[in-house]
Order: C-alpha cells, then sequence, then structure tokens
C-alpha cells in the first residue's frame, strides 16, 4: 500500500495530464462545438447569449474584457470558437475551456512580444542605410541593419515609441500601437553638413554598442572632399588615411594592414572577391566612388562570416538607385570623365545605378600625334550597373556588374610596302604598316543576389557570382622575308576566374540572439601565364603555338556560424566559428577558425572591447617586382606550399567623450604563418624553376597601437589618427634565418583629414599624412667579380652585397593637400567646382633610391651617391566640375 | 549646350597641360642615409678545373658609395687541404687581385678546403669538391629550315646528344657551346672563337606552366640540373641558327665545340645568381639580389668543375 501511496505522489502529474488528454480525445471540444445561429448581428452580450443557448457552453468573463453595441458575424453556421475569434477580433483576449465552460480573459497585451523588422533608406536617394539603429525608445531594446538594410528586432506589445537613427541623418520617432508583428520602414533625411545632429539621449546599436572591433565604417559621403591626385575621387586613397592601413609606396593604392601584404586583403564588391583594384599601374583604384553605396573596413576581430585571406576584408556595397526620380550626373576632371545615372524602372519597385568612367588622354593625343610615326595611347575605364528588383516586401533580387580595364598599346616600326606584295594585281601607292603592341588588364565581375525573409525571424542571401581578372600583353608584327609576306602575333594571359555560390542566412531568435551561418563554394581557375604564338603567311601557312602556362584549378569551401548575444546589460559576445577547406593533389587542406570578440560597456559612451580571431589563406600573389603590377600572379597553395593563417588578437577603447566626438584606441598582436616570399637569388623572370621552389615560407609578428578621433557631423568633421606598430619577420630561407624587419613595417603614422563647410556652397578641406620611412633592404658593400670562365660579358666588373634585408629606411614620408569645392543650385539641378593643391608645402618623398655614379670632368673625380626619385615632388594642382541634375 | 561645348573645350586645354607637366613631375636628388659602413671583407673567385692551372681572385670589398670597386688584401696567406690533408701554403702577391701557379694542378673528385689568412689571422674558408667529367654521346646532328618567331625562314644545325644522370640526384651542368673559326689572311691563318647562342626550348632549361616569356625571360647561359630528370639518360635537343655562326670570304673551318661543364653546387648557383642580379641591375623596383657565395667569413665563390668537350665540323 506504502508502494501505491508513493506510486500515486510521484505520477498524480502525469495520470492529471493522461486524463485531461482522454477527456479531450473522447469527448469533443466545447469550442469546437458547431453551432447554428437564428440570427448573426448583436451586441457582443446578445450574441454571446445565444451562442450561449445554442451551443450548451456557458461563457464566463468580467466587465473588463472589451465588449461592442454591434458586431456582425460572417456566417450563421460556424464552431463556437470561430464566431469568438469574430466577435473578439480587435480585443485582446484568450479563452480556455473549464467543465463546460469557456473563460474570457482579457490580455495585457504589454505582455506579449511582438517582431518589428523592416528596411532603412535615405529619403532622397532610396539607397538602403548599412549599419543604421533601429530602437524601442522605452525599452532601450534595438538592433542594427545589414548589408541590406534590412533590421528585425523583437519588443513588448502597446504603445511603443521607436526611433531610428543614423550618422548624418536626420533621426526619426515614430509613435506605434504594437498589437502584432509588424513592418516598418524608416526613409532617414540626410543633415546638412552645416547642421549639428542632436544626439543627446540617443542609442547606439553600432559604434560603441557593437561588439564589432578594429573596424573602419568609411565615409563614403566624405569622399568629394578629400583632395586627390587630378581630382581623381580615390576610395583606396581615403581608406589609406585611417590608421593601421599603409601605403605602399608614394602615390599608389596599395592596401597593407597591420603588417600584412597586399594579397591579404578580401576585397569584395557586392560580395564577390575583386583581385586587382588598381588603374594606371596601382595610382588610381578601380572603384568609381560615384557607383558607392558604403564601405566597411575590417583590420581586426573577423566575424566568422569572413574568411580566405589574413588581414583585412573591405566590404564595399555599390549603390542600387532612386525609386523615385532619375538622378543624372556629369563630371569632368583632368585624368577621366564619369557618367552616372540611376533611378526607377518602369515601377518603383525596380531601380537600377550605372556608372561609367574612361580616361581620355589617348582621344586627345591621337590627333596630335604624327601619323605613321611611333605613337602610344593609354586608357582605362570602368563601369558600374547595378538593377535591384523587389518582388514583395519579403523577396528581393539584386544584379550587379563591374567592368574595369587598362589598355596601352602603342603603333611603332612603320615600314612603306609595296601592296603588290600582298596582291599581285594591285597598282598604286605603297601600303603603310606597322608593329604593334597592345597590353592591357581587368576585371569583370557578375554577380545575382537574392534576399529572402521567410518570417520575421529568418532573413536569407543567396549569391551567384563571377569573378574574373586578367592580365595581357601581345605583339604583332609584319615581316617581308624571301618573297614571303609573315605576320606574327605573339601573346600572353594571365589571370584568375571565379564561380562562386553562397547562401547566407540572418536569424533573430530573440533580442539578444542574432545567429547567422551559411556555406560558400569557390571554384578557381588560375592561369599563370599562357603564351600563344601565332604565325601567318601569304601561303596560307599557319601555325599556331601554345607554350607553358597550364590552367591549375581549385576549390575553396567554406561554412560559418557566429551568433551576436547579449550576456547582460553591460556585456555583449559575437562568437563563432569559421570553417575552411582546400584540396590540392595529395592534400586536403582543412581549417577552423574560432573568433571572438566581447564588449563591456562601461558607461553609455564608454566601452571596452576585446577580439580573437585565427584566418587562413589560400590564393596568394606572387610578386612581379616589390611593388603592385598588375602583372603579379594570383596562385594556390600546393602540396609543397602550405596555406597561410594568422592569429590576431585585440583591445580596444571606444569613447564618445562629447557629441559627435568619438574616441578609439586600439591595441592589436597579430602573428602570420606560412607568408612567402622569394629567396634572395630568385626572380619571377627565372623561368629554370618552378614557381614554388623560389618561394619560401616564414612568419610575421606585428603589434601596434592605433589612436582615431573622429567627427563625422557638423560643420567641422574629419579625423585624426595615429599608429605606432611594429612588424618583424622570420623566414628560416631568408636573412641567413634571422628576424628582419617585414616589408611594410613603419613605426609611426599620423594621418588627418579636416573639412569646414563655410556655408551650403562652399566647403575646404585638407588631409594631412606623415608615415616613417619604410624598410628597403640596400647594397652596402661591394667587391671585385670578374668575368666568369663560362659566361663572359656579364656584369660591370663588381658585385654588391647587402648585409640584412631591410636593414635600411627611406626618409619619412609627410605631405599636405587642400581643396575647396564651390557648389551652386541651379534651375537644372546642381554644379560643383572642385579645386586644390596636392603637396601644398612641395615635400619630395621618396619613391625609390638608387645609386648613381657621377663623373665630374672638370677635377676628373667620380664619386657614387644614393639618390632618390621622387614622383610630384611641387605643388600640383587639380580641378574638377561635376554636375548633378 | 554651347556651355558644356566650352567647358569641355576648357577641359582638353588643360589635360594637354597638365600632361606636359606630367612628363616633368619627377625629381631625383641625392639623399642622405646613414649606410653601414661596410667593406673590408674578403672576396673570393676561383674556378678549379681538373689538370688546370690553379688560379684565384682574392680582394677586398669596398662601401658601396666608394669609386673603387675593390682594395687589396695585404699579407694574405692561402692554405689549402686536399683530402683532409694540409697540401699547400700560398702567399697571395700584395697588389694585385688575381693570382695564378701553372704548377698547381687538382684532380676530379679531389675535395679542397681554402683557408685565407690575412695578417695571420684566418679571415675566411670555403670548401668544394671538384666533379667528375660527364660525358655526351649518340650526337645527332641536322640541318633543318625552320621559320623563327620573326617570320624568317632560317637554316638550322640542330643537336642532339645523351647525357648520364646515374644517381637520379641533383647534378649541375652548363652546355656552352663556341664557334671556332679558322680565317686565312695572307699566309697567316687566324683562329677566333666566339659563344654561340642557341635555342634552349629544351625542356631541361626551363620549366613549364610559367610562360612569362614576353614579359622577360633570363637567359642562364646554357645552366641545367638534374633535379626533375627521372631516367638514367637523358637526351637534350638544342637548336641554333646557322647564320649566327662565322662566316666570312677568308673562312676556311668552322668548327662548333660543344663544352659540357659539370659544376659543383657552388659553382652552379653563384652563376645563377650572378645573371639573375646582372638582370635586374639598376632597375629600383626590384630587391636586390643575394648572389651566392660559399666562402665563410667572406663573399664570393671557391668551386670545382670538369669539362667534356666535343667538336663539331660544320664547314660543309
Amino acid at each position: 500500500m506504502f508502494l501505491i501511496k508513493q506510486f500515486f505522489n510521484k505520477y498524480s502529474f502525469l495520470l492529471f495530464v493522461f486524463f485531461i488528454i482522454n477527456g479531450n480525445i473522447f469527448s469533443q471540444s466545447a469550442l469546437d462545438r458547431v453551432v447554428q445561429l437564428d440570427f448573426t448581428t448583436g451586441s457582443t452580450n446578445k450574441l454571446l447569449k445565444h451562442i450561449e443557448d445554442k451551443s450548451g457552453v456557458i461563457f464566463s468573463y468580467t466587465n473588463k474584457v472589451c465588449t461592442y453595441k454591434k458586431v456582425v458575424l460572417s456566417k450563421s453556421k460556424a464552431s463556437v470558437k470561430e464566431y469568438l475569434d469574430q466577435i473578439f477580433v480587435n480585443c485582446f483576449v484568450q479563452y480556455y475551456e473549464l467543465n463546460n465552460k469557456i473563460v474570457i480573459l482579457p490580455i495585457d497585451i504589454r505582455d506579449l512580444d511582438y517582431n518589428i523588422k523592416g528596411f532603412v533608406k535615405d529619403s532622397i536617394t532610396g539607397e538602403v542605410l548599412i549599419g543604421a539603429n533601429i530602437y524601442d525608445i522605452n525599452a532601450s531594446i534595438g538592433s542594427v541593419t545589414n548589408d541590406y538594410g534590412f533590421y528585425s528586432f523583437t519588443t513588448s506589445g502597446g504603445e511603443v515609441f521607436v526611433g531610428c537613427s543614423y550618422i548624418g541623418y536626420n533621426s526619426i520617432r515614430k509613435a506605434i500601437k504594437l498589437t502584432r508583428d509588424t513592418i516598418i520602414s524608416f526613409n532617414l533625411a540626410p543633415l546638412p553638413a552645416l547642421k549639428e545632429i542632436p544626439i543627446v539621449g540617443q542609442n547606439s546599436y553600432s559604434g560603441i554598442r557593437s561588439s564589432q572591433t578594429s573596424i573602419v565604417d568609411v565615409p563614403v559621403n566624405q569622399l568629394q572632399n578629400v583632395p586627390s591626385f587630378f581630382g581623381e575621387m580615390d576610395l583606396i586613397k581615403m581608406i589609406q588615411l585611417f590608421p593601421g592601413v599603409k601605403t605602399g609606396t608614394e602615390g599608389f593604392s596599395g592596401l597593407y594592414v597591420r603588417g600584412g601584404g597586399h594579397d591579404q586583403n578580401l576585397i569584395l564588391l557586392d560580395e564577390v572577391p575583386v583581385y586587382n583594384m588598381e588603374h594606371l599601374f596601382g595610382f588610381f583604384s578601380v572603384f568609381n566612388p560615384d557607383a558607392i553605396n558604403s564601405v566597411k573596413l575590417i583590420k581586426g576581430g573577423f566575424p566568422a562570416k569572413y574568411g580566405g585571406r589574413l588581414s583585412s576584408v573591405l566590404d564595399i556595397i555599390m549603390l542600387e538607385g532612386n525609386k523615385d526620380k532619375l538622378n543624372k550626373m556629369v563630371s569632368l576632371g583632368l585624368l577621366s570623365s564619369k557618367l552616372s545615372i540611376d533611378g526607377p524602372l518602369k515601377n518603383d519597385k525596380t531601380t537600377y545605378s550605372l556608372s561609367f568612367r574612361r580616361t581620355f588622354y589617348d582621344l586627345i593625343v591621337e590627333p596630335l600625334q604624327e601619323k605613321n610615326s611611333d605613337n602610344n595611347r593609354y586608357y582605362f575605364f570602368d563601369l558600374n550597373a547595378k538593377v535591384n528588383h523587389r518582388f514583395s516586401n519579403k523577396s528581393r533580387l539584386f544584379i550587379s556588374a563591374y567592368w574595369g580595364h587598362d589598355n596601352l598599346n602603342s603603333d611603332y616600326n612603320f615600314k612603306s610596302i609595296s601592296k603588290t606584295i600582298i596582291n599581285q594585281d594591285y597598282l598604286g601607292d605603297d601600303l603603310r604598316l606597322s608593329d604593334k603592341i597592345n597590353a592591357g588588364w581587368g576585371n569583370i565581375i557578375v554577380s545575382t543576389r537574392w534576399n529572402y525573409v521567410y518570417n520575421t525571424k529568418l532573413f536569407s542571401n543567396t549569391t551567384l557570382s563571377f569573378t574574373n581578372f586578367n592580365f595581357f600583353t601581345s605583339q604583332d608584327r609584319d615581316y617581308y622575308v624571301d618573297d614571303t609576306w609573315n605576320t606574327i602575333t605573339q601573346s600572353y594571359n594571365s589571370g584568375i576566374k571565379d564561380l562562386m555560390a553562397k547562401i547566407d542566412f540572418d536569424y533573430f531568435p530573440k533580442n539578444s540572439h542574432h545567429i547567422k551561418f551559411g556555406v560558400n563554394y569557390i571554384y578557381h581557375q588560375f592561369f599563370p601565364g599562357i603564351e600563344i604564338v601565332q604565325s601567318d603567311n601569304i601561303s596560307g601557312e599557319k601555325n599556331d603555338t601554345t607554350i607553358g602556362g597550364e590552367m591549375i584549378d581549385g576549390a575553396e569551401i567554406h561554412g560559418y556560424i557566429q551568433d551576436d548575444f547579449v550576456l547582460s546589460s553591460l556585456l555583449k559576445v559575437n562568437a563563432g566559428v569559421h570553417f575552411s577547406s582546400y584540396r590540392t593533389g595529395l592534400n586536403n587542406y582543412f581549417s577552423a577558425e574560432p573568433r571572438l570578440s566581447v564588449r563591456f560597456l562601461v558607461t553609455q559612451r564608454f566601452a571596452l572591447k576585446s577580439s580573437l580571431s585565427f584566418m587562413s589563406q589560400y590564393v596568394h600573389l606572387l610578386r612581379t617586382a616589390n611593388i603592385s603590377l598588375p602583372s603579379d600572379l594570383w596562385l594556390p597553395v600546393t602540396d609543397k606550399i602550405k596555406p597561410m593563417s594568422a592569429r590576431q588578437v585585440s583591445f580596444e577603447g571606444n569613447y564618445e567623450f562629447l557629441p559627435g566626438f568619438n574616441l578609439s584606441a586600439e591595441l592589436y598582436y597579430k602573428k602570420s604563418y606560412n607568408e612567402l616570399d622569394y629567396f634572395e637569388s630568385q626572380s619571377f623572370f627565372d623561368l629554370s624553376t618552378s614557381w614554388s621552389d623560389k618561394l619560401t615560407s616564414g612568419n610575421t609578428e606585428s603589434y601596434g597601437l592605433e589612436m582615431l578621433v573622429q567627427r563625422n557631423i557638423g560643420s567641422w568633421s574629419g579625423w585624426l589618427g595615429y599608429t605606432y606598430s611594429k612588424s618583424i619577420s622570420v623566414f628560416p630561407g631568408l636573412n641567413d634565418g634571422n628576424p628582419f624587419w617585414a616589408n611594410n613595417d613603419r613605426r609611426h603614422d599620423i594621418s588627418m583629414f579636416l573639412s569646414h563647410s563655410f556655408s551650403q556652397n562652399i566647403d575646404a578641406n585638407m588631409t594631412w599624412s606623415f608615415s616613417s620611412g619604410k624598410p628597403i633592404t640596400l647594397a652596402d658593400e661591394k667587391y671585385f667579380a670578374p668575368e666568369l670562365p663560362t659566361v663572359p660579358s656579364i656584369g660591370s666588373g663588381f658585385s654588391e652585397n647587402f648585409s640584412e634585408k631591410n636593414r635600411y629606411r627611406m626618409p619619412n614620408y609627410h605631405r599636405l593637400d587642400v581643396g575647396v569645392n564651390f557648389k551652386k543650385n541651379k534651375y537644372w539641378g546642381k554644379r560643383v567646382w572642385s579645386i586644390g593643391v596636392m603637396n601644398l608645402y612641395g615635400r619630395q618623398n621618396p619613391f625609390f633610391l638608387y645609386f648613381s655614379d657621377n663623373f665630374n670632368e672638370n677635377t676628373g673625380e667620380s664619386n657614387r651617391t644614393l639618390n632618390q626619385f621622387s614622383l610630384f615632388p611641387f605643388p600640383f594642382p587639380y580641378i574638377r566640375y561635376t554636375i548633378q541634375f | 549646350m554651347q556651355i558644356i561645348f566650352k567647358i569641355v573645350n576648357f577641359f582638353v586645354k588643360i589635360q594637354i597641360i597638365v600632361f606636359f607637366v606630367c612628363s616633368f613631375i619627377s625629381c631625383e636628388k641625392p639623399v642622405d642615409i646613414d649606410l653601414k659602413d661596410e667593406g673590408g671583407t674578403v672576396s673570393v673567385l676561383s674556378f678549379i678545373q681538373p689538370d688546370s692551372a690553379f688560379k684565384i681572385s682574392c680582394s677586398k670589398s669596398v662601401s658601396i658609395l666608394s669609386s673603387n670597386n675593390y682594395q687589396f688584401v695585404n699579407n694574405c696567406k692561402l692554405i689549402i687541404y686536399k683530402n683532409n690533408r694540409l697540401y699547400i701554403n700560398l702567399r697571395f702577391p700584395d697588389d694585385t687581385i688575381m693570382a695564378m701557379w701553372n704548377d698547381l694542378r687538382f684532380q676530379t673528385n679531389d675535395t679542397l678546403v681554402l683557408q685565407i689568412v690575412e695578417n695571420n689571422i684566418t679571415v675566411a674558408t670555403a670548401i668544394t669538391i671538384i666533379p667528375d667529367v660527364i660525358p655526351f654521346f649518340n650526337i645527332d646532328t641536322t640541318t633543318v629550315f625552320r621559320t623563327d618567331d620573326l617570320g624568317n625562314k632560317t637554316e638550322n644545325i640542330e643537336l642532339a646528344f645523351d647525357i648520364n644522370n646515374p644517381d637520379y640526384g641533383s647534378e649541375f651542368f652548363q652546355l656552352v657551346i663556341e664557334n671556332v673559326v679558322t680565317e686565312i689572311n695572307g699566309e697567316d691563318t687566324i683562329f677566333s672563337s666566339e659563344i654561340v647562342d642557341y635555342s634552349k626550348s629544351d625542356l631541361i632549361f626551363y620549366k613549364s606552366g610559367q610562360g612569362v616569356s614576353s614579359l622577360g625571360e633570363i637567359d642562364f647561359k646554357g645552366l641545367f640540373s638534374t633535379n626533375d630528370i627521372l631516367s638514367n639518360v637523358y637526351r637534350i635537343k638544342i637548336s641554333l641558327p646557322k647564320k649566327s655562326l662565322a662566316v666570312s670570304e677568308n673562312v676556311n673551318t668552322t668548327f662548333l665545340i660543344v663544352k659540357l661543364y659539370h659544376l659543383s653546387d657552388d659553382c652552379f648557383f653563384y652563376i645563377r645568381s650572378r645573371i639573375i642580379a646582372n638582370y635586374y641591375d639598376g632597375v629600383p623596383i626590384f630587391d636586390p639580389i643575394k648572389i651566392h657565395s660559399n666562402v665563410v667569413g667572406g663573399l664570393g665563390v671557391f668551386c670545382g668543375s670538369s669539362c667534356f668537350t666535343d667538336t663539331l665540323n660544320i664547314s660543309n
């Protein structure tokens, strides 16, 4: 008996549930009972009474339940539940059964959670705003828009004040009665530059409150204010003004982040990798500022979403186009001219954006060059296009494309040929023929992305893309030999092609979690240099020879999952892991890369952050020279060459010390493994050694302090950045195995950008940058080197020797650039004159160093000096004219 | 519309001026960098061949900014150990950089250690082994007409011969072809010779899969290694245009002397690095090339090589 009692005590709850369930199964629920009514219109109370009479069910409710004088039911025969749903359609009630009674209770909607989601856009251009803050003002709950301007968060029902803010835009507050999941889209109006933004009381979920570290939200709206050579606005040169980012060589658009190499940056244009970002041998970047919506540079603390490169992620999103009106812009500069157009297509569901830029130096010099004499032409162009179609509030399609090309060609060796040689029957003038050289490089990028909002908590983006970087040279020659007319074409091609498919998900299970996960497959085709020689002669004999350059293919697979979650009101964590693999002939390289970022909110305006990230990289760039050139080859890892990897930790303090003023200081430490460099006695042009045998691997340690004071709003805006850094490499095969300064080690770096709006029509801007000299390897002794017994006539009688790699430093670099924009509204739109002076005080910065032998004819003495070659050594003016209509 | 034409016209004029200025937008000036006061390192160069007189260059390096290319060694002795035994002690003459001892000859497979002593202090040492002579055999010679890359139809001499690679290991070679001409000038017969540049399209001279010759290619003057040869006999094929050989009215005979140098690894890497350094000389966008050295405490090379020679008469 005792056991039976124990059993019943222990399992009484289960028995209770069992009987309840059985009761429901074996008898029809009162709510499901179908009733035939005599009338369908009346007050709430009258209809309830009538249903009671017809169904035999008893309703129990208090006067707190809302009632109406007139309710119309849609049909005369339905279940009790259906009638109740119709009667209380505008009331918040819940009902349940109890002993053939239906209890109706009012609900306090503040106890219920509802989801708010939508998009945030610029009210004028219609472009999505990435990283905008959306928040429930009273509850201090909010979210940040993703790369598609989408946000989602959950908050309590009832009267809710929703705020939306974005730097440089007017904030918006909306009061809503939240009674169900709701879509709210915000259209923010940009602030005039002169206007101070009301900051006080505004919550921010990006910046200080974000768990992300080492990120630069590049202020794209300031791009036109940064003085630039030839007035050619350049995104990369602007990014070089931020701490932690170094330029490789004076005037070039290289990107070297925290001691990393040029090939260690993942540059994404609408989520597609860009393998070459340089026009005109690196003097300008390929990104047309007129086609850019937003730019984000991540230097460390990489979210698990990103992978495949060691040092940085540069995430560039192109403009989508205005959905309300057609915008046109024409800009004439000293180097290039631009045309941009964007607007709606047929209806507001489809928009497009189109930007074209081209240099016209070749068009100008063409008529000036003498006919039938040697002449050279150069041009570059780029075309950005994007179409965006909204199928519904849940489904959007983006198609973006980029096509950029540099071309250098030359006609030379003109000769007169009697046409009878080619055509025996011809009687007439001689024919002027020339040999031709043609060289060029460029990217083609196409991507299709489909956004789909499955529900209030799940957002996806599916991407199919193609990217192709190609470098080529070709030479056409005509010869008349032994009564035979010959033409020879020799061409060379190198490059990389990628096909990519990926899917990314954003999942918002609750406010405290934002989960992202996805997979990415990249199929690479590497072309390490293919030469084709084609000959054709009058006799019809044709030869077509392909030499070397076997195509190499490979595939990278990436997967990730990350969660950005709130542990407490002070502590926020972003944790995740990125997986990747690459298969070579014998090895299957695999990498599991943990990522972690933590934010501790000390006060509402001061946050401490820390991050840890592991990265790996399966492709690398084989350099032609010590500057970046388009002939550099992208190549994969091999069985012999292992993937590069890096680990990085950082600690950051972020303080908003005055409204609109932000101060950040960050310490970082990074160690990279299996970095590649040439052996000290090896060369790109050595074809007797396979490329993998020319390279040696080693490690690089980098650490430093980066500080940034920034103001993005108001009549005075800009930033001041300072970096103290060290990068030391150790390669067993270089420098006798001793440590040496990494190629882009620079001790101090200061960059300043200042912009002042005097009025709506005039603003003045300046940049000043200072950088310690970069390391350089210089020969420091020479010695007798006679002719070799087997190789006569080599060298000049002596050889040079360097004692240590990167032992010396180039002179320090500094430069001041100033510019003014004069804007004026016209009846047809707006015009802007941009004028300025680069290198205002004429600093001669080093481009490269070389030794020179000098002979003094008067004294008969000779001496040797180390010389510096400088580009733009004096104040260099620029002018640009832009019209918008 | 007229305004737009005016603006475009203005920009065209400005552009011409700017690009004219651009061609002068660079400048050069001496720069003051505190270069380490290098110099004074002993440098050696000696290619030792079996049964040949021992010849060596010995000098000291100077600062890169010096107008001289070397300085003399003082009170310098060369101590040579052969096959682990002290062999000879030589005094290097002062005020010279090259010395030769006619009676001092070495044989293949000799292991030589050079010790350089200056003012009674050993300043540098080097070691080398004189490699075996590796002969080539089964020589075939044919004359063919080919259309070259320039579209010229030329008469070419094609040579093919076998070399042994018995150890399948890394053996290092240089194939040099000399054109020797005898000319009759009156009653005198004059001999002259010059090295011939031949086509190095045989896969032993370059690695496939990296066709960059349109951009530039270093001519390694016939250097090759047997690193990647998996058979014990390899047939080398080369081709040279006949018209590149010296021909004149007075030419009596024309010979081709085919020399196959078997190099020690230090000889091989030294020559390679000198050629690469010479290719990049004076182009500052390339990092300086480290010239290979096997001299511990010094610079240069002390290395052995041997040579197999055959002669082809191509007068007819």
